[in-house]
């Protein structure tokens, strides 16, 4: 009876709110109202939560519009009708971002290369790995390229103050002035780029090669929303009031406070959210999965799930390595492409065998290629262009 | 910026439309004029549209307004008209006209959505002032909408631990209730004895 009971109390109650009980359940529900003090509470009782769930999301919904909408509200007190707006909005979005990603590629093309001595009886490229290199892209559009910016304090950015710190990575510290408007910032590296921020709520964010983050300055709203492009693994802080979410294309993981990894890049199959700890969310397309620790989730069209991911082999970029196990050779060569900038072809069809090991991404190109030599395969190497032999 | 809002100074950077007007005004009302919206309209994107539009139309006309609270009125009334335009292009969308006649008498009802507003915007405070472990029940329970049981595994507490908390969320909004039944109440004796 009880199970049943309660089910039977819910609809009803649910009916209620809507206004659409019909006379015979709203006579019932009354007599059973009527029937114990207990049970009138227990009425009232569901009928507050409901108003409390209700209003307590609106207000995070209205923390999160009121973000959105802030700069085109405000900044433009004379723009017109709405919906041609937020297109416009979007293409303006869109012909910056192509500007800057255009801006970010040739200030890495052209500057030095970085020299290192070269290694004796290796007759590969020396092509360079890569480094801590970002570019961090403020609010009001001003680009500070992060390797050659001094350690110290970079910028204000509303309420936070933003300061490089040793050793490729940025940090977020909120002062005191709470009421100041959120602003965004990008942070964007190249190829062969890898970055570390800490945001304002304390999430740590490794950024790997040719990838881009957008955060406000401050989390203010019911949710911590970022926006992801490429790979990134994130260390989210604790914090039950307000998830984290990263939106990546039409993928969105939402979590609590946990370790994952994301891969996002447009020419690898789907995005891969691995996670490590904690538990995440991750929905596209109207599908939702959840996925525990040593999990991933494969969005694209719709989210499956991976039951054992080798997450120490997804992490290792963050800790400068290339590790693959059991690695498709498409996939440690697209790996490869990114960060050392090359371009590989294939020569008919691609060899079966499967690459497994664990190398430093200090390495030169030619020395990675050594190493993948010695597991049977063969290149061609050509300037910037390597071509993998069937 | 105590104050600020209340100062001459402000409606003289009003009517300029500085910018530090226009975005202590939009701070300061958006939320509200959202909630309006939200509860008229049912969906987040109506809701956020007819909102950015009130705030658009109003900083159109930035020399006509005197005072914040004619501000705040004009923000009412046009977000109000908006929403049943929106609604009675619905209708013509197929919904039932009952909906749109509740949703008529609702708008109408302004002092009853503003008095909500201002009870959940109390609620959502009272709930962050409470101890961290009843904090955090209350807020996986009313915000994230979880079962009993689903909340005690995520926290490794007791299901009663978690009824117990829910309990005493919901009494501190029977006093914010009990507070706003006084103001009513006081409303409408004053109204009574005018």
């Amino acid at each position: 009876m009880e199970e049943q009971e309660k089910n039977r109390l819910k609809e009803l109650i649910r009916k209620f709110q809507q206004g659409t009980l019909t006379p015979e359940e709203e006579a019932s529900l009354e007599q059973w109202r009527a029937s114990s003090l207990e049970n009138n509470k227990r009425f009232e009782d569901r009928l507050l939560e409901q108003f409390a769930i209700e209003g307590l999301g609106i207000l995070r919904e209205a923390d999160e519009a009121m973000q959105e909408d802030f700069e085109r509200v405000t900044s433009s007190p004379r723009t017109i009708p709405l919906r041609a707006n937020r297109r416009l909005f979007v293409a303006a979005a869109a012909v910056i971002i192509v500007m800057a990603a255009g801006l970010i590629y040739y200030l890495f093309r052209t500057s030095t290369p970085y020299q290192t001595a070269p290694i004796a009886g290796n007759s590969s490229p020396r092509l360079a790995p890569g480094g801590s290199k970002a570019v961090l892209v403020l609010d009001n559009g001003q680009q500070i390229v992060l390797d050659s910016a001094a350690n110290g304090v970079l910028a204000h950015q509303g309420a936070a103050v933003v300061q490089k710190i040793a050793g490729g990575q940025l940090t977020y510290v909120i002062g005191d002035k709470p009421k100041v408007p959120v602003g965004y910032n990008v942070l964007a590296t190249p190829s062969g780029g890898q970055y570390k921020v800490v945001l304002p709520d304390g999430s740590k964010v490794w950024l790997n090669d040719l990838s881009s983050l957008r955060y406000p300055t401050a989390f203010s709203g019911g949710q911590r929303l970022v926006t992801l492009t490429g790979e990134a693994y994130l260390e989210v802080a604790k914090d039950q009031l307000h998830p984290f979410r990263v939106q990546v294309g039409n993928t969105a993981v939402t979590v609590l406070g946990t370790h994952f990894n994301i891969n996002a890049y447009p020419d690898e199959n789907g995005i891969t959210t691995t996670l490590l700890e904690g538990m995440v969310s991750v929905a596209n397309n109207g599908k939702t999965v959840l996925i525990k620790p040593g999990q991933a989730a494969i969005s694209g069209q719709g989210v499956s799930l991976v039951d054992h991911a080798d997450t120490s082999a997804v992490t290792a970029w963050k800790d400068g390595y290339f590790e693959f196990s059991d690695a498709d050779i498409r996939a440690v060569m697209r790996q490869l492409s990114r960060w050392y900038g090359i371009d590989v072809r294939f020569e008919g069809k691609a060899p079966e065998q499967l690459v497994s090991g664990r190398i430093s991404r200090n390495n030169m190109a030619g020395d990675v290629l050594s190493f993948l030599e010695a597991s049977g395969y063969h290149f061609k190497i050509e300037g910037k262009t390597i071509t993998v032999l069937p | 910026m105590a104050g600020y809002l209340e100062s001459d100074q402000f409606i003289g950077d009003f009517h300029m439309e500085r910018k530090e007007a226009v975005e202590e005004v939009y701070t300061k009302f958006y939320k509200e004029i959202y909630y309006l919206c939200r509860k008229l309209l049912g969906t987040r994107e109506d809701a956020q549209d007819v909102t950015a539009h009130a705030f658009i139309n109003l900083f159109r006309k930035c020399r006509d307004f005197n005072s914040l609270t004619n501000i705040r009125a004009f923000l009412y009334i046009s977000a109000r008209n908006q929403c049943l335009d929106v609604l009675a292009r619905r209708k013509t969308a197929a919904i039932h006209a009952r909906d749109l006649a509740y949703a008529i008498r609702e708008a109408y009802d302004q002092v009853n959505d503003e008095l909500d507003y201002c009870l959940i915007q109390q609620l959502e405070e009272s709930i962050k002032k409470l101890p961290p472990r009843s904090r955090e029940v209350i807020e996986l329970l009313f915000l994230g909408e979880k079962k009993y049981t689903e909340v005690a595994a995520t926290l490794n507490i007791s299901v009663r631990a978690v009824t117990d908390a829910r309990q005493r969320g919901l009494s501190i909004l029977r006093e914010l209730l009990q507070q706003r039944h006084a103001v009513e109440m006081a409303i409408f004796l004053l109204a009574f004895f005018w």
